[in-house]
């Protein structure tokens, strides 16, 4: 078998960091932040997206000190082989959290909307099988998967709810900054699981060919990630204000229900919606599902990520399976988003830095002596 | 042979992935519910619902050019269930259809439903939770049976929810009963936690009637608004798109009836507080044309100061109305239906922070001064 060449560009890192982070927190993000902020979601949203900003360049940062090794084979060097076993050993727990917990939302909403009575199993394994088959063939054909879906995504998800712009009341956005510092912090940690996706960095720079321009990438990346996220949030929060957004389950979709087009012969658009959004997460689960089987691979030291691809899809599907109802899956999202991802994005870099920097000055005064 | 055994399976295999998909129904199988109707029942079980659709089979025939002739254009069932949802799934025993309500286009609720506090609740979080359910689905409240609205066919439009659809498309023209969806309503339930407006319809004979609204205070029926007042309210809370405005200016005998026909509003609120009580101000500036006069008038239009009386007495007319509205809700039903309380918290978030607590005690105390500015742009074709 000849193995193509694994690597991606800049323009298709940052591509395939959007895809992934845009994924099932679309869905809830509004209800979440305007839980603890109120009015001032948007502004939560920003200071979530800056935050985001900020630990992905640390991560990028980090990771460009060992152009040549993933997480795995760095962290050893940072903090003792058995503690980055451990870490890394959690690391792919991680990824595979967040496919079943994906997969699961995935079928719950597509069940509800488009497939009353089509078992919520079948719509999960399909959606396994189609991305193992796409994982399999490595990041590269990954990252183009990716650079199609994008604009897919994007350009009629922006589009469809321009109609709605004349039910928006401003005035739902006041009154501006009137809460505690503390709620708006746990409004700012309440986006985490929207952003969450930003630590497949850890793993890909050195599969990156023009790593100096991947600086500009991430930033490309996650501020459009930003910039598409209040935009939701601005239509929701807006349209239902939000004293009724927070107690909603998925705001956008309801949001979806409530667009009036003025001169359009269709009525409902929440099909459209529904086939957009697929490729939306689907875009995320492939993305999880790469680096999960990828950080194990390492692991294990295989050439080839590729044996492990089908092996995960029965673990996958059962974890997915795991939560009795949609009330657990997003317990259990909260968990994982509150702890898991905080120790990922925010302790786990701070702590990488500090030890670089400390092993490097340790480094220099042993060559001075 | 392997190699015809693999081309067997594959075969198997791909023939259980075409099959095609779990859910599908052809579209003469769906009723495509047009308009809801909720009652209360007087048996032992809770609701009377009721389900209008129109007749599939008859409108492709009617669109294809052979006349559908004595078949009905439209069905209507009622189920007797004990929730919203069991009615929908139960009816399905007595018609060949499955009930589709994505394209419903309104829910007229009882008035029995609206007097229970507890059972509209049940149906408000029926309607809320609902997957299929639009939320541009306008609801309505009906002094009469739910049932009674729906069962009857309406010679103009058979399809009582299209009906309604389109009542609520001109509501410009009159402006006597609010053109609120139900995204409005709930959003304004779950604001003030219980307290909307919601659009009133009667049956007559051969047509229905959409006019005034119902006052819902904490998610029971509180009373009904009639023309004025439902105008005097809108004002207040800027829905007013469009509508008239009937003036009597004294003529030579007598008096002379003008109609003012409003093309534009302009809302400005302001709050003051003052030794403790709070001024909530709103100034109107309306513009419009007058569209009647009198003919042996003709040509005193552009003379002296005719429009200057018109405007003052629209003005005056306008006052009056939102009076009206005021007096009801402050003074009668004591429940803070014009956004003051609304507009505080947003403006004013200070002040909020101390008439949080007691809103309900201090709102009826409010001072609210209305201003009214009116403008006659046009005069007809006739000086």
């Amino acid at each position: 078998m000849i193995k193509n060449n694994d690597k991606i560009s800049a323009n298709q890192v940052s591509i395939l960091l959007f895809t992934t982070m845009v994924g099932a927190g679309i869905l809830s993000l509004p209800a979440d932040v305007s839980k603890e902020v109120g009015p001032n979601g948007l502004i939560a949203v920003f200071a979530g997206g800056i935050a985001s900003l900020f630990f992905a360049r640390m991560i990028l940062y980090l990771s460009s000190k060992f152009p040549t090794e993933t997480f795995v084979e760095y962290s050893a060097k940072l903090v003792t082989k058995p503690i980055s076993i451990l870490i890394s050993i959690v690391l792919v727990f991680y990824f595979t959290i967040f496919v079943s917990l994906d997969v699961r939302i995935f079928g719950e909403v597509l069940k509800i909307y488009l497939l009353p009575s089509t078992p919520i199993e079948t719509i999960i394994i399909t959606m396994l099988f189609a991305s193992a088959y796409l994982v399999r063939y490595g990041l590269e054909p990954i990252a183009r998967m990716s650079e199609i879906l994008f604009p897919i995504i994007v350009i009629p998800l922006v589009l469809l709810f321009l109609p709605a712009m004349s039910d928006i009341d401003l005035s739902n956005f006041l009154p501006f900054m009137r809460i505690s510092l503390v709620k708006f912090f746990k409004g700012m940690l309440f986006t985490t699981y929207s952003f969450v996706g930003f630590e497949i960095l850890y793993l890909l720079f050195p599969y990156v060919i023009d790593t100096k321009r991947l600086k500009k990438g991430v930033n490309a990346a996650i501020i459009s990630t930003m910039l598409f996220y209040m935009y939701i949030t601005f239509f929701v929060i807006g349209i239902f204000g939000y004293k009724e957004t927070k107690e909603q389950l998925w705001p956008f979709l309801t949001l979806i229900k409530s667009i009036n087009f003025p001169v359009f012969f269709i009525e409902n658009v929440e099909g459209i919606v529904m086939g957009i959004w697929t490729f939306t997460i689907f875009s995320s689960i492939y993305s999880f599902y790469y680096f999960a089987v990828l950080t194990f691979s390492k692991l294990l030291k295989t050439r080839e990520h590729s044996y492990f691809v089908l092996p995960a899809v029965p673990i996958m599907y059962l974890m997915a399976l795991i939560p009795d109802s949609i009330v657990t899956v997003y317990k259990y999202a909260g968990y994982v988003s509150q702890y898991m991802s905080v120790f990922f994005i925010a302790i786990l870099p701070i702590l990488l830095f500090i030890l670089l920097k400390v092993k490097r000055s340790g480094d220099s005064d042993e060559e001075k002596t | 042979m392997k190699k015809k055994l693999k081309i067997v399976i594959l075969w198997v295999l791909i023939s259980m992935i075409l099959t095609g998909c779990w859910d599908k129904i052809e579209i003469e199988d769906r009723a495509f519910v047009m308009a809801i109707g909720i009652d209360l029942s007087s048996s032992n079980k809770r609701y009377v619902v009721t389900f209008q659709f129109p007749n599939a089979a008859q409108i492709a025939k009617g669109t294809s050019g052979g006349g559908g002739g004595s078949e009905k254009p439209s069905f209507a069932v009622s189920e007797v269930a004990d929730t919203i949802f069991s009615a929908s799934r139960h009816i399905s025993t007595r018609i060949d259809k499955a009930l589709y309500l994505g394209h419903t286009q309104a829910i007229i609720f009882g008035k029995d439903v609206v007097e229970n506090r507890d059972r509209f609740q049940e149906v408000l979080d029926s309607l809320d939770r609902s997957y299929e359910l639009s939320r541009k689905v306008y609801l309505l409240v009906t002094p009469q049976k739910a049932q009674d609205i729906l069962l009857k066919k309406y010679e103009m439009e058979p399809n009582t929810g299209a009906y309604i659809r389109d009542i609520f498309k001109h509501y410009n023209r009159t402006s006597i009963f609010p053109k609120i969806d139900y995204n409005k309503i709930t959003k304004s339930f779950h604001e003030t936690n219980g307290n909307a407006i919601i659009p009133k319809i009667i049956a007559g004979k051969n047509e229905i009637k959409i006019a005034g609204s119902a006052i819902i205070k904490d998610y029971k029926l509180a009373g009904w608004m009639e023309d004025d007042e439902n105008m005097g309210y809108m004002w207040l809370t800027e829905l007013v798109k469009g509508g008239d405005v009937t003036i009597t200016v004294p003529g030579d005998e007598e008096d002379i009836k003008v109609p003012f026909n409003i093309s534009n509003v302009i809302r400005r609120r302001s709050v003051k507080e003052k030794n403790g009580k709070i001024i909530y101000r709103v100034k109107l500036d309306v513009e419009g044309d007058v569209t009647e006069y009198t003919f042996e008038k003709h040509g005193e239009m552009m003379k002296g100061d005719l429009l200057n009386v018109i405007e003052r007495k629209t003005s005056d007319e306008i006052k009056k109305m939102t009076q009206k509205a005021i007096n009801r809700f402050q003074k009668e039903l004591k429940v803070d239906m014009l956004g003051i309380g609304d507009y505080i918290e947003k403006y004013h978030p200070s002040l909020w922070e101390k008439v949080r607590k007691d809103w309900g005690k201090i709102f009826p105390e409010v001072e609210i001064k209305v201003d009214v500015t009116s403008h006659v742009r046009r005069i007809g074709l006739f000086r």
